[in-house]
């Protein structure tokens, strides 16, 4: 008996160490008089001066020993969590610590990020992915916030200003804030407007099969056009009406820059929306509906109380996979000069400045991944718990 | 029938666009003001044969994750990476492709291996989700009963699951093509070439009719190829099993 109900070997963890290791044995980061050049490549175990050593021994070693014995569930998940919110507090100093190691060399000294940087973040999310499977959802939150705050804090004071993502930053900060701006603007727009257009859409088109293959037909042969060249067909179309109406012009509507960028996004967002309506309609089960009928439930009552609630997992699954697209495509945008993140994206591969790149890229992962998980609450709430299992 | 229609007015509009004296005429028809219609640098053969390529090798190195993940995490000993795999794959959908290019570019360099590694990252999850669902949605008694009847843990791997999983891994498949062939134009930002470059080129130059080329060249190779997987997914599919399957991949898509 005893030898069932011991817990085995976690091997989950055991990935985790050795994506940390990666980090300290890796090249963690590299020290660079400018932005151009190659610069000096410093291991992570390098900078282990001090009790920090000891202390990263320390957390590894426990997190062996427990993923190792088979402790019980309750302790291991504390100590999960505790080691991965502490890679991203380790992952911190680290970066500060390399930035004092700068010498005053240079126009513009800094520390950018090299491959074996990703491996501490990694190894956070596998731990605090691992740890946060039996636990409470509240846990979760907590643990982002104990991971971030420290984080911010270690970098509030400019101590993190040598570090190349904060130096582009710190270059163009207002026009970053617009870019930001600009990028979610689109993205929101996007979104808007194709769930006020699919979602009709879609419902109108499971009424009837004819219009549901046309309509299926349409939004499958627009997903094959790659967003890139929606965004210039769509330039030659707009600049032609904005020539002949001045009206339309005035509004804004122009061949290049935000409308034909909104409208291809648009364009692209209503594929899963209304074809995930589609599907969700039709997924609903005809005894429930002849359940409804024969109660005496009219059209609309059947509907709203029917069809809807059980369509929801699909109908939302598919408003997240748009959006999710869309603050990616938005990126694309700014080739045809509507701005956006993909500005900084695209001088910095133009300049061949890794990290402006970065700086163009982290908020746009960032964003994708919050407007995720953020859709990913909402079909928690929002869809009866009986048909959860099919979406999440 | 009908799929194979399909697939031969895809086939006729991609080798039409290949002959510089049919695509010319068209492009002056649609787009009267540009100056040059036809791309000058490279021929649009030789892209879309790079991107042919492109598209077809991300997807086979997607799918040989996806599958292998896939079978592994549904293995006894790798049970407990299930989530893990599950969520690390998802994380990797959720990064925009271009994000991810750009990311690798510093590390990769230009050309070839960034766009290879985006596109494989953006690819995979539906491969593995479809061998997933496939591989744990199939019947219990038919599992036991090749136990039952003395097979290896292999042998029912390679003679039970496997075959009667390959309808869906093959929509996993086929989605995942498509969706690289779609994505694979982004490849034009890294220096990759294909057809992405046409259209990129006509975006900073202002010439509408060679993204207009681009992009229905891409457009259709890439209905070209749902269809022509399609027809090899049905060919899959043992006949008992055939209309079980079709409605499978809406989520996923």
């Amino acid at each position: 008996m005893r030898l069932i109900e011991r817990e085995r070997i976690d091997v989950v963890p055991l990935t985790a160490v050795l994506l940390a290791s990666v980090s300290f044995f890796g090249p963690f980061a590299a020290l660079k008089e400018n932005r151009v050049v190659d610069g000096q490549i410093i291991r992570g175990f390098e900078l282990l001066g001090g009790g920090l050593g000891a202390g990263v021994l320390i957390l590894g070693a426990l997190t062996l020993v427990v993923a190792l014995s088979g402790g019980g569930g309750k302790t291991r998940n504390l100590v999960y969590s505790f080691a991965g919110v502490a890679c991203l507090w380790i992952t911190a100093v680290l970066l500060v610590r390399a930035g004092a190691l700068l010498g005053q060399a240079g126009e513009a000294p800094r520390v950018s990020p090299a491959i074996g940087f990703w491996g501490l973040p990694g190894a956070s999310y596998v731990l605090i992915d691992h740890s946060r499977r039996q636990a409470p959802r509240w846990r979760s939150l907590m643990l982002t916030v104990c991971a971030l705050v420290p984080v911010c804090l270690i970098f509030s004071d400019g101590r993190g200003a040598a570090i190349s993502v904060f130096q582009e930053w710190l270059e163009r900060q207002d026009r970053f804030l617009d870019e930001l701006i600009v990028h979610v603007r689109l993205f929101v727009f996007a979104i808007l407007g194709a769930t006020v257009f699919g979602l009709p859409l879609g419902i109108i088109a499971s009424k009837n099969k004819r219009i549901e293959r046309l309509v299926i037909a349409f939004v499958d042969v627009v997903q094959t056009i790659p967003s890139m060249a929606l965004f210039g067909l769509l330039m030659a179309p707009l600049a032609a009406l904005s020539r002949a109406f001045p009206l339309l012009r005035s509004l804004g509507l122009r061949g290049i820059g935000a409308a034909p960028a909104l409208i291809a996004l648009t364009l692209y967002a209503l594929l899963p929306i209304a074809r995930n309506a589609i599907v969700g309609i039709a997924s609903v089960p005809l005894p429930a509906l002849e359940a409804g009928r024969g109660m005496g439930m009219s059209r609309r009552q059947l509907f709203w109380r029917i069809k809807w609630p059980l369509a929801l997992p699909y109908i939302l699954t598919g408003l997240k996979t748009a959006s999710v697209q869309a603050v990616g495509n938005a990126a694309v945008a700014a080739l045809i000069g509507a701005g956006g993140l993909g500005i900084m994206i695209f001088q910095g591969l133009g300049q061949a400045a890794p990290d402006l790149i970065l700086l163009g890229v982290l908020p746009l992962i960032l964003m994708a991944v919050l407007v995720n998980r953020g859709w990913e609450l909402v079909i928690r709430r929002a869809v009866s718990p009986g048909l959860l299992g099919e979406v999440l | 029938m009908r799929r194979w229609i399909g697939l031969f007015v895809y086939l006729v509009v991609l080798v039409a666009f290949f002959i510089p004296s049919i695509l010319e005429p068209v492009l002056q028809f649609f787009f009267p003001g540009a100056n040059e219609w036809i791309f000058p640098r490279e021929s649009l053969i030789k892209l879309t044969t790079e991107h042919l390529l492109l598209s077809l090798l991300a997807g086979a190195v997607a799918a040989v994750i996806g599958m292998g993940l896939g079978i592994a995490a549904t293995r006894r000993a790798g049970r407990p990476f299930l989530t893990l795999i599950r969520d690390v794959s998802s994380l990797a959908q959720t990064m925009p492709p271009a994000a991810v290019l750009a990311l690798a570019i510093p590390f990769l360099g230009f050309g070839f291996k960034p766009v290879l590694l985006a596109l494989v990252c953006y690819s995979t999850l539906p491969v593995l989700n479809n061998t997933l669902a496939a591989i744990e949605n199939l019947p219990r008694p038919v599992l036991e009963a090749a136990r039952g009847i003395g097979m290896s843990r292999l042998q029912v791997l390679l003679q039970i699951e496997l075959p009667l999983a390959l309808p869906v891994i093959g929509t996993g498949i086929r989605i995942c093509v498509v969706i690289n062939v779609g994505t694979a134009t982004i490849g034009a930002l890294a220096g990759a070439g294909g057809l992405g470059s046409v259209i990129v080129a006509g975006l900073t130059r202002n010439n509408p009719a060679w993204v207009f080329q681009g992009a229905i060249a891409s457009a259709s190779l890439a209905l070209m190829l749902n269809s022509l997987l399609l027809a090899a997914e049905h060919g899959l599919q043992p006949a008992i099993l055939r209309n079980h399957i079709d409605g499978n991949s809406a989520l996923s898509a």
